[in-house]
């Protein structure tokens, strides 16, 4: 965690944690709205 | 005639999602804190840099540039109006690499250059929507006023 907090400002960190969520509702949603 | 550009692939697409949502949450998170005080401000520690932030927020420009921050995040998030919001973030981002190369840290020598690059190549991947502003010679002008409202804006792309 100090490791992360050397390199990553607290702003990164968060950015980062909202992009991985929005990225993985986005692959799910396109995956359930896919013909099969 | 028929649109034979190649479409970007699956993770392609999903990478640039990816670096959108992240400039985009940075943005509104920088813009919002401003205003509300939830993480610590970062005024720079160089003379120089906090000399230049100091007279931004004393004249209320720095308020203007967060506001815009605000806006660009929430339009970058949902995907409304990038290539326009990201021209806009441009002159902010240029700001904050020249600020953090002033007096680098080990941390600033990243993130600075790291966040115009994020601008830049989001502009690059929606380098389709500026090409109409690439010409050199404009020789006929149709000023707005002049054009129909609904050819003001271009229809959401579905894809």
């Amino acid at each position: 965690m100090r490791f992360l907090d050397n390199l990553l400002s607290k702003y990164d960190q968060f950015a980062l944690g909202v992009a991985a969520v929005l990225i993985v509702i986005r692959i799910l949603r396109d995956r359930s709205r896919r013909p099969r | 005639m028929a649109d034979t550009t190649p479409r970007v692939g699956l993770f392609t697409r999903y990478a640039i999602a990816f670096l959108r949502y992240f400039f985009g949450t940075h943005a509104l998170v920088s813009g919002l804190n401003y205003f509300l005080h939830f993480l610590p401000d970062r005024i720079p520690a160089d003379p120089r840099g906090h000399a230049f932030v100091t007279a931004m927020i004393a004249t209320g420009l720095f308020g203007v540039i967060k506001v815009v921050e605000v806006v660009v995040g929430l339009g970058l998030l949902t995907g409304r109006f990038v290539p326009l919001l990201l021209v806009a973030e441009l002159p902010i981002s240029i700001t904050i690499c020249g600020l953090a190369l002033q007096a680098p840290t080990p941390r600033s020598i990243i993130s600075g250059p790291r966040e115009l690059l994020l601008n830049l190549l989001l502009m690059v991947a929606y380098g389709q929507y500026y090409l109409p502003l690439l010409r050199s010679f404009c020789a006929e002008i149709r000023p707005l006023w002049r054009l129909p409202p609904h050819e003001w804006f271009w229809a959401p792309s579905r894809s």
